[in-house]
C-alpha cells in the first residue's frame, strides 16, 4: 500500500542515486571515476551498482507512465521552475543552478515513475503488471 | 476500499472538476480570463498541474468504464435525476439541462469510473490489470 511516506522515501531516493551519479559540487561518481583516486575495480563496481539502480528506476519510469506521463511531470515540473524564476527564487542564469534544476527533474520524473504505478493502484485499484514469459 | 475512500475519492473528482470551471465566476477558467494582477507563469503552472491530473483521471475512469460503462453510468444518473424530479424531490420546473447538473453528473461518472475498479474487485475479487498476464 503506497503511503505518503513511501512517496516521500521514493523521490529522495532517486534524488540520491541522480545527484550521487553526478551533481555540481564535484562530488559525484563522475568526478570520482575521471579523477586519478581508487581502482579501476572499485570503480567498475561503482558503475555496475549505479547503473543497475538507473535501469531500475528507467524501466519502472517507462512502464508505469510511457512517453505521455514523463512529458506531463516534464511540463509540470519545468513550469513550476519557470514560477520560481519568474519569482526571482531561483537565477537560471548561473550555470549551476541550471544544472541542480536539470538534475533535480529527472530525479522527480525518475521517483514519480518509480511511484506512479503504486499511487494509481491504491487511488484506481488498477494493477500494473509485468509479463515474465510474452 | 471502505466507504470513505469512495467518498474521499468522488470529492476530489469533484474538486477537479469544478476548480476547472464553474458557474460562480470563482475558478481556474474564469481565473485565466480575468487581469488580476497574478503572473502568466502561475496560470500556465496550474493549467500544467490541472491537464496532468485529468490525464491521470480520466485514463483511470477511461481504461476502468470505456465507452459503455460511461453511457451506463449516465444513463442511470440522468434517469435518476428525472425521477427525483418527476417524485418532486426537485421541483417539478426544475431544469432538464443546466450547467450545475451537467457538472454534477460529470463528476459522479468520472468518481465511479475512478472507483470502479476497487468496487469490482471487493464484490467480485476480479481486479483490473493494465497489461493483463497470457
Amino acid at each position: 500500500m503506497m503511503t505518503t511516506a513511501g512517496f516521500i522515501v521514493r523521490i529522495i531516493f532517486a534524488v540520491l542515486l541522480v545527484f550521487g551519479i553526478y551533481n555540481p559540487s564535484g562530488y559525484s561518481y563522475y568526478d570520482w571515476l575521471v579523477g586519478d583516486l581508487g581502482h579501476w575495480t572499485v570503480k567498475l563496481f561503482g558503475a555496475s551498482v549505479l547503473a543497475f539502480l538507473l535501469f531500475i528506476h528507467a524501466q519502472a519510469t517507462w512502464r508505469s507512465m510511457k512517453l505521455i506521463g514523463i512529458l506531463l511531470v516534464l511540463s509540470v515540473v519545468s513550469s513550476f521552475g519557470w514560477v520560481l524564476w519568474d519569482f526571482g527564487v531561483i537565477d537560471l542564469a548561473d550555470p549551476t543552478t541550471r544544472s541542480l534544476g536539470l538534475l533535480s527533474t529527472v530525479a522527480i520524473v525518475l521517483g514519480a515513475g518509480q511511484s506512479w504505478s503504486l499511487v494509481r493502484y491504491r487511488l484506481s485499484g488498477q494493477v500494473d503488471s509485468q509479463n515474465l514469459i510474452a | 476500499m471502505k466507504s470513505f475512500g469512495y467518498l474521499i475519492r468522488t470529492v476530489t473528482c469533484f474538486l477537479l472538476l469544478f476548480a476547472t470551471w464553474n458557474p460562480t465566476g470563482y475558478s481556474y477558467a474564469a481565473w485565466l480570463g480575468t487581469d488580476d494582477g497574478s503572473r502568466l507563469s502561475v496560470k500556465i503552472a496550474v493549467g500544467l498541474l490541472l491537464l496532468a491530473l485529468y490525464a491521470a483521471y480520466l485514463r483511470i475512469a477511461w481504461v476502468a468504464l470505456r465507452l459503455p460503462g460511461i453511457l451506463t453510468a449516465a444513463t442511470i444518473l440522468y434517469s435518476g435525476y428525472l425521477s427525483l424530479r418527476h417524485l418532486g424531490v426537485f421541483a417539478a420546473d426544475a431544469p432538464l439541462w443546466s450547467s450545475y447538473l451537467a457538472l454534477v453528473l460529470a463528476g459522479l461518472v468520472l468518481a465511479s469510473g475512478v472507483c470502479w475498479s476497487h468496487f469490482k474487485r471487493r464484490i467480485s475479487g476480479q481486479s483490473h490489470v493494465l497489461t493483463p498476464p497470457p
